[in-house]
């Protein structure tokens, strides 16, 4: 009785234990540490500055660029004046091309960029602005006319996520026809 | 015999939920929430008409701690870089390709979840 307790115990024991490693609360591992150490010259003092920013993300290309692959930098973001996007172009094993992106990114640009934007308040370039409205309006969505970014259009029309984003996508594209194709909004 | 019913139900729990965890991958719009043993996030994704698509990762519930990113699987197999957003919410966005999966990161070294 006391055995068939026991193992009843460690059979829970034991799926609560695969369930946590699954799921449970970050560890810092190898990639985060060197994550840490490669962008400590903007991170470590707190505050990450525009030219700080604008360095990382030529550290980006350029670390792509001398592995082989094309990549540029684009423009700033006019969807909230303070992305930089990049224009990356995939060739190769794709495996290889995604490990090495990643790898780019974690050495120059996976914290600094967030750390910079997500401490700014957003602006969406005006001209871009009536004509996301027009556009969410022709979808049925509402918006106030008072929104200046992104997140605040995604909570004026209620979290319908993908309408926002559509809207704001194809209107960026139609004023500014350079830009790439992986466009970074935050919300 | 009440206590080894309880333990019963416990472990059955608990493997609903890791199963659920780890179910197959689907196509891209497979949106839904995904419990960690600190939270609960949302993942979704779509694809544009005229190709892309879009990937998002956000925080429902909970306190968990770190950063969320998502990005997207491509049917070529390639990725695009992985954006690292805020506790609350990742999102990415492309033009390029077919988008297969959006991908969904709840923390920087936790399992990979797809939408």
């Amino acid at each position: 009785m006391m055995f068939r307790r026991l193992t009843s115990l460690s059979v829970s024991l034991f799926f609560l234990m695969a369930a946590c490693l699954s799921c449970g609360e970050a560890i810092p591992d190898a990639e985060t540490k060197m994550e840490a150490k490669a962008q400590a010259w903007a991170l470590d003092d707190g505050v990450v500055t525009p030219l700080e920013y604008r360095a990382a993300v030529e550290k980006f290309v350029s670390c792509l660029t001398t592995s082989g692959y094309n990549a540029a930098i684009v423009s700033l973001s006019p969807i909230d004046n303070l992305t930089w996007l990049t224009h990356l172009v995939p060739s190769g094993d794709p495996t290889v091309y995604n490990t090495q992106v990643q790898r780019c990114n974690l050495a120059s640009l996976s914290g600094i960029e967030p750390k910079y934007v997500e401490s700014h308040v957003q602006v969406m370039e005006e001209s871009l602005r009536p004509r996301v409205r027009e556009c969410l309006s022709a979808r049925g969505v509402k918006t106030t006319g008072s929104e200046t970014n992104a997140p605040q259009f995604n909570v004026s029309a209620g979290e319908a996520t993908g309408a926002v984003v559509e809207c704001i996508l194809k209107t960026a594209r139609d004023r500014h026809p350079d830009l790439p194709p992986v466009i970074t909004i935050r919300m | 015999m009440r206590r080894g019913l309880t333990v019963v139900i416990s472990v059955a729990a608990v493997v609903v939920s890791t199963i659920s965890f780890v179910a197959p991958a689907q196509a891209v719009g497979n949106n839904r929430t995904v419990s960690r043993g600190c939270g609960k996030n949302y993942v979704s994704s779509s694809r544009y008409s005229e190709g892309g698509g879009w990937a998002q990762t956000q925080k429902q519930s909970g306190d968990c701690k770190g950063r969320l990113s998502a990005a997207l699987q491509l049917s070529s197999g390639y990725r695009t870089p992985r954006v690292y957003g805020s506790n609350l919410s990742a999102f990415d966005s492309t033009d390029l390709g077919v988008v297969v999966n959006g991908l969904h990161w709840g923390c920087d070294n936790c399992d990979l979840t797809t939408s």
